[in-house]
Formats: C-alpha cells, sequence, structure tokens
C-alpha cells in the first residue's frame, strides 16, 4: 500500500515513468480504495494551491527600515566610540614616549656623548627609567586602578551598544 | 516598468542605497511569514523572528554570493532561527521535529464548512499548524512559497528524496483526513 502511495504522489508531481503510469492505470481500474485515495490527494493538491499568504502587519517594512536606520546610526557612535578610545591610549603612549625629553634629557647632554650608539642607548634607558617607575610600588597601583578603570568603561559601553543593537527593532 | 531583480537591489544597496532594502522586505515579508506561521504557530514570534531575519540578512549583506538566489539564502536564515526560536522555547524536540521514517497522522478537531471550496483551502491552512515543524515547513515553502524540492533541500540541508518523503507523508496525512471525515462525497 505504501508503495501506491509513492506512486500517487509521484503521479501528483508529473515524475511517473511510463512503467510506472501503466501500472497506476491498472490499479485505478481494479480498486476503488485507490481511486478515492486519488481523487482525495488531487483535492489536496489543487487547495493546498490556494492557500493564501498570510499578511505581516502594515507597518513591518517601516518598522524593519526604522530598526536598520538605528542600527546604523548606533554602529556609527560604536566606531566614534572605539576610535576615541583607541586615541586617548595612542595619546598617553605617545606622551609616555616623549615624556623623557623633556624630564630626563636637557639637550646639552646629547652633545656630551660621542657616539651615536651612546646615544641611542641613553635615550632608550631614559625612555624605559619612568615608565619603569610607573610601574613599581605606589605607581603601580596607580596603573593598575586607570587600566581597570578604562577596562571597565571600555566594557559598559561595549555591552551598551551590543544591547541597542539587540533591541534596533523596537520603536 | 521593469521590476529590478533582487541581485540588482543587493547590488545597489551594497553600492550604499540602504532604503532599497524596502523593496527586499516587501518582496519577501509575506512569503515567510507565512512559512514562520506553520513553523512557529503562533503570530508574534513569527513576526519578531521575521524582524530579525530582515536585521540578519542586511547585516550579512556582504557575504551574499551572487551566483545564488537571494530567496534560497534568505530562507535558510529564516528556516535556521525558527529552529533556533524552537529550540529556544524549549519546546520539546520530539514533538516538534519527527522524522521522515516515523508514522505521521494530524489529530484534528473536526469542523469544516464544505459550502465553498475556498473553505478547504482554509481548513488546510490551519491542518498544516498541526503538523511537526519539519513537516509543515516543507509544506509550505512547496506550495506558499513556490520553492521546488532542490531548493528546500538546499534550505533544510535534508536530502532531495528525504524532502520528498516528507512532502509526500504530509500530503497523505491531509488526504486521509479528507477520506476520514467524508469530505469527498460533499465537495465533489
Amino acid at each position: 500500500m505504501k508503495k501506491i502511495d509513492e506512486i500517487i504522489n509521484k503521479y501528483i508531481d508529473g515524475e511517473l515513468s511510463a512503467d510506472e503510469l501503466k501500472f497506476l492505470e491498472e490499479e485505478i481500474e481494479r480498486s476503488e480504495e485507490i481511486q478515492i485515495k486519488l481523487k482525495a490527494l488531487q483535492l489536496v493538491d489543487s487547495n493546498l494551491r490556494l492557500i493564501k499568504e498570510e499578511e505581516t502587519s502594515p507597518e513591518f517594512t517601516s518598522v524593519i527600515m526604522a530598526g536598520i536606520r538605528k542600527l546604523k546610526k548606533s554602529k556609527k557612535s560604536n566606531d566614534k566610540f572605539i576610535i576615541s578610545i583607541a586615541s586617548v591610549f595612542i595619546l598617553m603612549g605617545v606622551l609616555v614616549l616623549i615624556l623623557p625629553f623633556f624630564v630626563g634629557l636637557s639637550p646639552n647632554s646629547y652633545k656630551e656623548e660621542a657616539g651615536l650608539i651612546d646615544n641611542s642607548i641613553k635615550i632608550f634607558k631614559a625612555i624605559l627609567k619612568p615608565m619603569w617607575s610607573l610601574f613599581k610600588g605606589s605607581g603601580l597601583s596607580l596603573m593598575g586602578s586607570i587600566i581597570s578603570f578604562g577596562i571597565i568603561i571600555s566594557g559598559y559601553f561595549f555591552f551598551e551598544n551590543k544591547r541597542q543593537s539587540k533591541t534596533g527593532f523596537e520603536k | 516598468m521593469k521590476k529590478p531583480t533582487d541581485t540588482e537591489i543587493i547590488e545597489s544597496i551594497l553600492k550604499g542605497n540602504q532604503s532599497d532594502f524596502s523593496i527586499l522586505v516587501d518582496r519577501y515579508k509575506n512569503k515567510a511569514f507565512s512559512l514562520l506561521r506553520k513553523m512557529l504557530k503562533n503570530e508574534f514570534d513569527a513576526e519578531e523572528v521575521l524582524q530579525d531575519c530582515f536585521l540578519k540578512a542586511f547585516n550579512n549583506l556582504n557575504s551574499f554570493r551572487k551566483d545564488s538566489k537571494f530567496s534560497t539564502w534568505f530562507y535558510k536564515i529564516v528556516y535556521n532561527s525558527a529552529l533556533t526560536k524552537l529550540s529556544n522555547k524549549r519546546w520539546k524536540t520530539e514533538s516538534e521535529m519527527i522524522s521522515a521514517d516515523e508514522e505521521l497522522q494530524i489529530h484534528s478537531d473536526f469542523s469544516y464548512d464544505y459550502t465553498e471550496k475556498a473553505d478547504l483551502a482554509e481548513f488546510l491552512s490551519k491542518q498544516i499548524e498541526k503538523l511537526p515543524a519539519n513537516y509543515a515547513s516543507v509544506i509550505a515553502m512547496f506550495y506558499l512559497d513556490s520553492l521546488s524540492c532542490e531548493e528546500i533541500s538546499e534550505v533544510t540541508g535534508n536530502s532531495v528524496n528525504n524532502v520528498k518523503v516528507i512532502l509526500h507523508r504530509s500530503r497523505n496525512a491531509l488526504r486521509d483526513l479528507i477520506i476520514k471525515n467524508n469530505l469527498m462525497k460533499e465537495i465533489l
């Protein structure tokens, strides 16, 4: 019976081979039950094609487009935030690098050194010295606090942006 | 005036005309909504998931390969989002997704007015919602969204043969419902 069911379905879909079609015709002539099954399946198939699409709410498209605009806007502000955070860190790095030139080295100190290599080593040491002092003693806890504060603030804005993009479609 | 193709619309959106996305939304919203309604069996969930689907599609338009069909790509997003929604709701997977090997029967509280043929379509539409999600999705994609078995196979990740088995079983279950309730004599 399962085989004939499959053949009837294939007939509905127009996928029967010549042999299968011949077999089905013989079966239809032989059995009233198969006639009923075929008619019922044809009825199901034709009526399934009559089912109308269901419609979304009338304002659906405008809600989507408003959500996309909002998302684009929040993406822009997200980019601005990342750029500003990156700028702060770059600025801090640059300050740390140039600070020794103003604090540790006078212009005359360069003249006192004879060779280029000696000069370079001196500059390198001068850069490292104040940086190293920042991570020693009370400086370490201060730097730790600054970095932790930076991470907390960045984390807050990051998750806030994520939350806003999730609720992008809310009116 | 000639309607722009999906690919032309996508190219326009990627060039910066983001408002053109509304053409795609209008083109696919009702078809995708019908599919989601049949799978999730809930209007509110269907609309909410559909909103997410359009957002995902918009955000991933860059990754859309132009040699494939947008409809198939989009239905894949819709189908997978519906499955995620179903699993998030912790509905029993066994009752929502039965395999193609299992026997399928629809238990219907019978109420059908056979005075007009159009009513039978409406009646069948309601019966589809009683099918497990994977069966309902195949019927909806085949009849409401006019996808071929090959396209449905691409969307669902099932083999074409498996899709055909599910389609046949769903139709047979609806057919048995009609025979069982003697609707044949009344309608024909």
